[in-house]
Order: C-alpha cells, then sequence, then structure tokens
C-alpha cells in the first residue's frame, strides 16, 4: 500500500534541498574570480545577484524545513529530480541578467542544458560572450554531468551513508567503489580532476601548435577540457571544434570524450592496477564495437555521395561525429547546416541510434548505456539458447563487468525498463518535433541530441524555435539525464499530494 | 618534502599503477583512432 505524503516527506526533501541550494550559491563565486582576473567587472554584479538568490532560497529552505528524520528512497528520487532542476534555474540567472540569452527560458534552457551535459544551446553570441559567463556555462557542464552535483555536496559537506547512497540512485550514478560514499565522492572528483589536468594539457598544446595564443589555447583549452571529459560538448566558438580547421585539436578531443564516456568503476580499477580490465570488460568492447561498426556505415555512407574524398577527411567528419554521438559529447566539426541539408539521411539516422545508445553506464555520457545494451543483447543470445536447448538445460549467462556478473532475468528486465523508457520518451519527443513543422529525421535527430543529453544539432535548437519546443527538449534533457525512474517518482509524489493531500 | 629531496623515480615507483592507469586509457582512445582512421583510408582508396 502507498502511504499518503506527510509534512515530514515534504521537510526531508526541502530541507536536504536547502544544502545544495547554498552550494550552488558558493559555486557561483567561481566565475568571478575568472571576471576579477579578465578585468570584466561589469558582470561580476550579474553573479552576485545569483548568489544572493541562492543563500536567501537556500536559507529559507533550511529554516523552515529543518528535520531530523532520515530520508528514503523516495525522498532521495524526488530531491534528485528537483535538484537538476532548481540548481540549473539558479545557475542561468547570470546568465540571463548578461543578456547572454534572449529571455530567462532560454536561460534556463542553458542553465538545464549545462548542468545535465547535454550541449545545445541558446545562447546569442557566442563567439563575443565574456569568459565569466563563458566559463560559468562549461563550468556548469563539469560540476553537474563531470563530477555530479549532488557527489559535489557529499564530499564537501558530508552525509549519513544511507542518504548518500539512495542520493546516488537518484543521480543515476549507482557507483559503489568504495564502502564510504563520501570517499566514493572523493574519488569521482579525484579521477575528474586527474583528466580535467590532462586534457586541458592536451587542448592547450594543440591550441598552440594550431597558432593560438597562449592565453586563448589555455582558456578555450580548459572550457572544452572541462565540457569534454563531462561528455557535454558546450564550447566557447559558436561553429564549436570546426572555429579551429586543427586535426590535433579533434584528436585531443576524441581522447577526452572517449575517456569521458567510460564507467568510474573501470576509472578506478584501471588506475588501480587493473589494466587488464579496460580490454575484458564488456562494456568497453561493445563501445569499440559500435564505434567502429557505426564509423564504418557512416563514413561508407558519405563516401557514396562523394561528399568527403579522403581518408582523413572521413576520419575528421564521419568518425569524430560518430565518437561525438555516441560518447554523447556534442562536439561538431561540420555546420549544423551541413548536417540539415547535406548529410544523408542515412548517416543522419545512424547518428540519432548511436546517440540513443550513448556511452558506458556510470560515467558521464548519457542514453540507454552500453551496459544495459550488452545485457539486453546476450539476454537475447541466453533466450535463444534456451528455446532451442532441451526443456531440462539449465542455460546460464554472464557478462565481465570489472567482476563476472550472472545475467539474471531481473538485470536483464531492468535494463529492459530503462531502454524501453527512453524509446517512448524519443517518439513522443520526435513526434513533438515533427509536429512543429520539421522533417522526420531531423527531428529524431533532435530529439536523441536532446533526450540522450548530446549536444549535436542539426540547427533546430536555436534562439528562434517555438516556446513549446524549446520546454519540450529542456524536459527530455532533465529526464535523460534522471534515467526517467526519478521523474516518475517525482510525478507520483504530485499525484499523490494533489489526490491524497499532505497529513500531519 | 622539499623539491631537493624529491626523485622522479621514487614518484614514478609509487604511482605506478596510476600513471600506467592513465597510458592504457589513453592508449584505448589512440587504437580506437587508428582503427577507425585505417579503415576510412581503406574506404577511400577502394572507392577510387
Amino acid at each position: 500500500m502507498i502511504l499518503p505524503l506527510t509534512k515530514d516527506d515534504l521537510k526531508v526533501i526541502g530541507y536536504s534541498m536547502s544544502k545544495i541550494v547554498y552550494l550552488v550559491g558558493v559555486l557561483l563565486f567561481l566565475p568571478i574570480i575568472v571576471a576579477v582576473f579578465y578585468g570584466e567587472f561589469d558582470v561580476i554584479p550579474f553573479f552576485l545577484v545569483g548568489i544572493a538568490i541562492s543563500f536567501i532560497c537556500g536559507s529559507l529552505l533550511y529554516h523552515f524545513l529543518k528535520t531530523k528524520k532520515e530520508m528514503e528512497l523516495k525522498h532521495a528520487l524526488v530531491m534528485a529530480a528537483l535538484i537538476w532542476l532548481v540548481a540549473p534555474l539558479l545557475a542561468s540567472i547570470p546568465i540571463w541578467l548578461a543578456n547572454a540569452t534572449t529571455s530567462y527560458l532560454d536561460a534556463s534552457f542553458e542553465g538545464i542544458s549545462g548542468f545535465t551535459g547535454t550541449g545545445l544551446t541558446l545562447v546569442t553570441d557566442i563567439d563575443h560572450l565574456s569568459r565569466s559567463i563563458n566559463f560559468l556555462r562549461h563550468f556548469l557542464q563539469f560540476l553537474g554531468d563531470g563530477i555530479g552535483i549532488i557527489v559535489v555536496s557529499l564530499s564537501i559537506l558530508g552525509t549519513t551513508e544511507m542518504s548518500s547512497v539512495l542520493a546516488f540512485k537518484g543521480e543515476a550514478k549507482d557507483v559503489g567503489i568504495r564502502p564510504s560514499i563520501v570517499r566514493t565522492s572523493r574519488i569521482i572528483i579525484g579521477i575528474a580532476v586527474t583528466f580535467l589536468v590532462i586534457g586541458t594539457v592536451l587542448f592547450t598544446a594543440a591550441g598552440v601548435y594550431a597558432g593560438l595564443d597562449p592565453g586563448t589555447a589555455v582558456f578555450d583549452g580548459l572550457n572544452h577540457s572541462m565540457t569534454g571529459y563531462a561528455t557535454g560538448g558546450f564550447s566557447v566558438r559558436s561553429q564549436s571544434l570546426l572555429y579551429y580547421h586543427n586535426v590535433w585539436i579533434e584528436v585531443a578531443a576524441i581522447v577526452i570524450m572517449v575517456i569521458g564516456a567510460l564507467n568510474f568503476n573501470l576509472h578506478y580499477a584501471v588506475l588501480g592496477g587493473k589494466r587488464k580490465e579496460i580490454l575484458k570488460n564488456m562494456e568497453v568492447r561493445v563501445l569499440l564495437l559500435f564505434l567502429v561498426v557505426f564509423g564504418v556505415f557512416v563514413s561508407a555512407n558519405l563516401l557514396q555521395l562523394n561528399l568527403y574524398s579522403s581518408g582523413e577527411a572521413l576520419f575528421r567528419k564521419s568518425v569524430f561525429h560518430v565518437i561525438s554521438a555516441q560518447t554523447t559529447t556534442g562536439f561538431q566539426t561540420v555546420p549544423a547546416s551541413s548536417l540539415m541539408f547535406v548529410w544523408p539521411v542515412l548517416s543522419i539516422l545512424m547518428l540519432s541510434i548511436s546517440m540513443l545508445i550513448g556511452g558506458c553506464a556510470n560515467s558521464t555520457s548519457g542514453g540507454i548505456k552500453l551496459l544495459r545494451v550488452g545485457v539486453l543483447f546476450k539476454s537475447l543470445v541466453k533466450d535463444i539458447k534456451r528455446a532451442l536447448l532441451p526443456k531440462s538445460a539449465v542455460v546460464k549467462g554472464s557478462f565481465h563487468h570489472i567482476d563476472d556478473v550472472p545475467l539474471t532475468d531481473t538485470v536483464a528486465k531492468g535494463a529492459a525498463v530503462i531502454a524501453l523508457s527512453y524509446l517512448i520518451l524519443f517518439s513522443v519527443g520526435a513526434m513533438i518535433t515533427v509536429a512543429h513543422g520539421y522533417s522526420l529525421e531531423d527531428s529524431m535527430f533532435e530529439t536523441s541530441s536532446a533526450l540522450s543529453n548530446v549536444g549535436l544539432s542539426t540547427g533546430i535548437t536555436s534562439p528562434t524555435m517555438p516556446a513549446t519546443l524549446k520546454v519540450t527538449y529542456m524536459f527530455l534533457m532533465w529526464a535523460g539525464k534522471l534515467e526517467i525512474i526519478a521523474i516518475f517518482v517525482l510525478i507520483g509524489f504530485i499525484i499523490l499530494a494533489l489526490r491524497k493531500g499532505i497529513r500531519k | 618534502m622539499g623539491l631537493r629531496e624529491f626523485s622522479l623515480r621514487a614518484f614514478l615507483k609509487k604511482n605506478f599503477d596510476f600513471i600506467a592507469g592513465i597510458f592504457s586509457e589513453v592508449g584505448l582512445t589512440l587504437i580506437v583512432m587508428g582503427v577507425t582512421l585505417a579503415i576510412c583510408v581503406l574506404l577511400a582508396y577502394t572507392s577510387q
């Protein structure tokens, strides 16, 4: 029996939320340092307003909803769903005040796209955006998707063991690296910072080689490293990586995108000495398989139409976009208009499927996830074997993911539920986009990009697109990030409150 | 530990697994790029 909601339920959620809201306020101080460094004093008040509003909201939640009651699973899931709405709404205030977007709705879109690690953008003139606002956009991706805002809060604020474990489930990062969840959070941050530094060095070196001045190379490198590792895809340039026309910057991007799409547990195992795991892991094998298969098909398709004739051009255009799509990053090396008007339908559809599948589970990437796809495929093979063998035969299955994991019906069912939910949302999103007058293939591409938190665009996402479509994509980005289940629990919470009221 | 007492050898020995792990992951990305680039070159060559 489902129990009616009580005031204590709301207090537990509100009180826990207050700490995250405070944290958003504190983290908004970081772009101020960037603003001071570059002498952009005119934008500092915009950050201060965002900080003030965050602190006021946090204080109200803290003082009016203070409680000692322990968090349960339902609270953690609802809280996770709300954090990914509230944090972007607060962090987008400076973006809106700085006139980087035409409205607060667009700024909120940017905030959600940032926090969820999507990378679709509604900023009107990225090339002339102040550096501190640009840094904020990229920092949001690193914070929201590269590390995870809840992970940050756990490592800084600390909390009870149980509530932390539940909060991880809500963030769709069911990572069990170490018994202590606070220690796990710090390990995740350590891994993220390590690859952030490596990515920054690679991008900066490539940028200097490409002819950028060292200051610009470091700034662009840091920002692209943050969004590359977070598989977010925001860029400091309106043309994304196409702006540089440099193969080494693209190579640096591929390195950091693929690393960002790997499982945290795998990072921990490999960096801890289990190096052979990287080639034994089922998820990595599935990733390599999809990259090669999609790479071959998209390249062959583009070659057939004589769009790119050399091996290097094919690699830099088709394979780069396959990797960008599969890792759910969203860096582009061809203009959005080319994807919409020049690239063939088959390539667009293959990239859409690639985006829907996404990267590894427990990583910064989105989508259905390679682990689930691998599990579903193995489960299918198991069922076929079961049908062919005699009734008395016992069919067992397993897959290698850090350890050998038995393939049970429960594991397969869990994967199927999430995959089905994604496909339903994808269908609904694509239909809504088609209803706005766009072609089916472009609608499927843009919808899978939003739902799987990718950021590749055919140009549908722009400040001039209808507000209803903006809200639809905001919902898809939010639902995709939380792997849908937390959204259903939140909706259930609201329905319960409306039908049965809130009891004391 | 001061800079004078810093020993690169000791540092590498202490952090060998971590550094080798990073090289393994970067190596994986190089394998991905190598394989896909080879396929692209082959495709372009066979189509001419």
